[in-house]
């Protein structure tokens, strides 16, 4: 989840608006959308207060789950299923028996254990180049494709 | 799959050589076919544009036929398509096949060599695209390629017909490959087993043994259609014997297969390249961005909007149908007729209300010409950029809910310039399931170039609103009878699979001629049936049954739908062709006889009424008879339904115009 990271505009003093109290005693404080920086006082909206920021925000880590971190996946043990693997070039170890003969089909692509893919983009199918063809995958085809990450050596 | 259980093609005469063209899809076999013949076939640039076969006489080579073949993305066949061509293979003794492959790609290439080398066939190796592996530093080693297969390889480009000429020469000497793969030792007792009883076969035994073993329908219907009884037997209880064995057979075989593969790739191929980069490459992310895709997507629908809607069906049936036809030769013709034939039921049967020169004529080549012509340019360009696989990524979730994969929009879209062709299309579907489905949908709610060109432009002189309207009702029918109707057709879903090519620019020749084929197809379609409608509506004018007709239809017509009853003949002539129907609201709203909300509600009715005479006769020969009446009995009602409930909707909202 990503986490706001709130700064007085005036001073720059980091706080968490949503523990910030001060106001309690104000007669005007339910469903004030102003907060105050307890550093200096200065007034600014409240983020968290807002729906759309809240909607915005619920927005931007959806993308981030939905894209592996590239770091993240690579320092991660073991293969991965195409569908959540890194980004760039990776090598297939083995390709799984899926639905719908998905191993026939990848095999027709050359997709078979020890070639080395190109990943291009996961969204909204997983888009692979294998020698100089790029195919597209379903998650569901591309769940059965097991891979590790491979650096820049050919 | 049906395909391959049907009857071989007519056996070619004898003396006649064949050469097939096979690879996988999308490499330019259609191109290389229209160099080495002359002949013309649809060249376009995306997987699954040939599904049936087309044969002609080698330019260069006298007493050779040359057969181009659907790409095969799997070799034992899975689709239909796929079928069609391991059918090819295995029937007609082949003088050779030349492999087109992808120079691009060459361990997929390789691949598809070693099954071909294994099927005893004489073979020639075509590595097409040169020019595009050149740009991307892919590089072959030719000669050691010819070495280690003893067959020709040679580099083309197709579309500029570099290296035709070396194919050529290569095929009067081509010789079957002495290549042998060796198996695990289990596969070959096997392989031992099976290959003595098809000795019959005019491909080798041990590579029809393998295809066997791999489950190709087509190679099962070969061994049902050829062998006695007593060698079928034995096979059936081969494979009675391997049974839940089989898979692991077959996984040996192609594991020995991909390791060959990468043995010969390393000995050949010299470089890698380097991935391709540039404005294409750039294009190509953003058209499948799930973010930026949608405006990619939109663009391209304002493009074809403005060139068809605006430009076609505004500007030029402006110029040609009040400016030519209305002004200078109807009123001539007219003349001409009234003076010189004595009759008046005569002249008025040629120039009259309902003349077949005055409105069948007039109709076809003023109205519809244009707009077609336009449409067709429009679609070609589409269909050589290589954008439309892209469409399939990007509406794969759509498609999801309705259990179909991304693939299904490639009929769909097809449809969109002839529905009867898109029909045929639906080939390139894996299940039953999935093309009885697209067939409906195409049959229901995609409307072709004529009846959209005279839509759109009808539509763009009402409103922009008008036309999402119309759009969204389409889309909201189309998925809501896609979805039912998946909950009825149950069955495993196909997740999406497709090959991407490359962004090109499409050569001006290319869409030229493709354009000019399917104008002249189009003409000899269309036309007759114009005149036959046109003759219909007369003769039920003129013994008088047309007014008691349109009055047998105001129920429905002015009560239900809210449309003026002269529609009625609108509709009547729909059964023949959709568009035909839709240029005679087109001609009543010229006169201006119909406001916004009868505009709308007409061409929703019209858009999802029967298919025209061709795709239903189309439907019943892909999908049997009884589909094609069931589907014409669903949508008939159906299209009156949406359009009464539009027509009511609208009036509620207080909307028009």
């Amino acid at each position: 989840m990503i986490t706001l990271r709130w700064s007085c505009p005036l001073c720059g003093h980091a706080f968490d608006p949503a523990a910030h109290s001060g106001c309690a005693s104000c007669p005007l404080s339910r469903g004030c959308r102003i907060v105050c920086c307890p550093n200096c006082g200065h007034s600014s909206v409240d983020p968290s207060s807002s729906r759309l920021a809240r909607w915005a925000l619920g927005a931007l880590d959806w993308v981030a789950r939905s894209r592996p971190a590239p770091d993240r996946a690579a320092a991660a043990s073991g293969p991965l299923p195409l569908s959540r693997g890194p980004r760039g070039r990776v090598r297939v170890v083995a390709v799984q028996d899926g639905r719908c003969d998905a191993r026939e089909r990848l095999r027709g692509y050359g997709i078979v254990a020890g070639v080395t893919l190109e990943v291009l983009q996961h969204r909204p199918a997983v888009v692979v180049r294998v020698e100089h063809t790029e195919l597209a995958l379903e998650d569901e085809v591309a769940a059965a494709v097991l891979v590790e990450a491979r650096g820049s050596e050919v | 799959m049906a395909v391959c259980h049907s009857p071989p093609a007519a056996p070619p005469a004898d003396g006649v050589r064949v050469v097939a063209l096979v690879g996988h899809p999308n490499v330019g076999k259609s191109a290389l076919f229209q160099r080495l013949t002359g002949r013309y076939v649809t060249v376009s640039n995306y997987p699954g544009t040939t599904i049936e076969l087309s044969r002609g006489q080698a330019r260069a080579l006298p007493g050779v036929t040359i057969l181009d073949t659907p790409g095969v993305a799997t070799l034992p066949a899975r689709s239909d398509d796929e079928c069609v061509t391991s059918r090819v293979l295995l029937d007609a003794p082949l003088h050779a096949a030349v492999l087109v492959g992808d120079a691009k790609s060459p361990r997929r290439t390789l691949s598809l060599a070693l099954r071909l080398a294994e099927l005893g066939l004489p073979l020639v190796l075509v590595c097409n695209m040169a020019d595009e592996a050149a740009a991307r530093g892919v590089q072959l080693d030719h000669d050691r390629l010819a070495e280690a297969l003893q067959v020709p390889v040679i580099s083309t480009v197709a579309t500029s017909g570099a290296g035709v000429a070396e194919v050529t020469a290569a095929l009067a000497q081509a010789a079957p490959s002495p290549y042998v793969l060796r198996y695990p030792p289990d596969v070959e007792e096997i392989l031992a087993q099976i290959a003595p009883l098809l000795a019959g076969a005019s491909v080798a035994p041990r590579g029809l043994a393998l295809l066997w073993l791999g489950g190709d329908p087509a190679a099962r219907a070969w061994v049902a259609g050829h062998l006695p009884a007593a060698a079928q037997e034995r096979l059936a209880s081969i494979d009675a014997q391997l049974a839940g064995g089989r898979g692991a057979i077959v996984e040996q075989i192609e594991r020995t297969r991909a390791d060959a593969v990468e043995r010969l790739a390393a000995q050949v191929v010299r470089s890698r390249g380097a991935p391709a980069s540039g404005l294409g490459a750039r294009i190509s992310r953003l058209a499948t961005h799930p973010v930026w895709g949608l405006p990619v997507f939109a663009l391209v629908l304002l493009a074809l909007y403005w060139f068809v809607g605006v430009f076609g069906a505004g500007t030029l049936v402006e110029l040609l149908e009040e400016g030519l036809f209305g002004q200078i030769i109807n009123p001539w013709v007219t003349e001409l007729v009234r003076a010189s034939v004595p009759l008046p039921l005569l002249a008025d049967f040629l120039v009259g209300e309902y003349g077949l020169w005055t409105m069948g004529m007039t109709y076809a080549l003023a109205l519809l010409l244009p707009i077609v012509f336009t449409f067709f340019i429009a679609f070609g360009v589409l269909e050589d950029s290589g954008y439309l696989p892209r469409l399939a990524v990007l509406s794969n979730r759509a498609f999801r809910r309705l259990g179909l994969n991304g693939q299904a929009v490639l009929p769909m879209v097809l449809g969109l310039g002839c529905v009867t062709m898109a029909t045929l299309t639906t080939r390139i579907l894996e299940r039953p399931r999935d093309r009885l489905l697209v067939t409906l949908l195409l049959a229901l709610a995609v409307p072709c170039s004529a009846q959209l060109g005279v839509v759109l432009g009808m539509l763009a002189s009402v409103s922009f609103a008008a036309m999402l309207i119309w759009a969204g009702v389409l889309a909201l029918v189309l998925f809501t009878v896609g979805w039912l109707a998946a909950r009825l057709l149950p069955g495993e879903r196909v997740p999406l699979l497709v090959e991407l090519p490359p962004l090109r620019l499409p050569r001006a020749s290319n869409v030229l001629v493709k354009t000019l084929a399917r104008l002249e197809w189009y003409i000899a379609e269309a036309v007759p049936l114009f005149l036959l409608g046109t003759a219909m509506l007369f003769v039920l004018d003129a013994t008088g049954a047309l007014p008691s007709l349109i009055r047998l239809g105001e129920p429905v017509v002015v009560g239900w739908l809210g449309l003026p009853a002269d529609a009625s003949a609108a509709f009547l002539i729909g059964f023949l062709r959709r568009d035909f129907g839709a240029t005679g609201l087109f001609a009543m709203q010229s006169a201006g006889a119909l406001s916004p909300r009868q505009v709308v509600v007409a061409l929703v009715t019209l858009t999802l009424f029967v298919p025209c005479i061709a795709s239903a006769a189309m439907i019943a020969k892909e999908r049997g008879w009884r589909t094609a009446a069931g589907v014409v009995g669903l949508v008939f009602p159906l299209a009156l339904l949406v359009g009464g409930l539009v027509n009511a909707a609208l009036y509620l909202v207080g909307w028009n115009g």
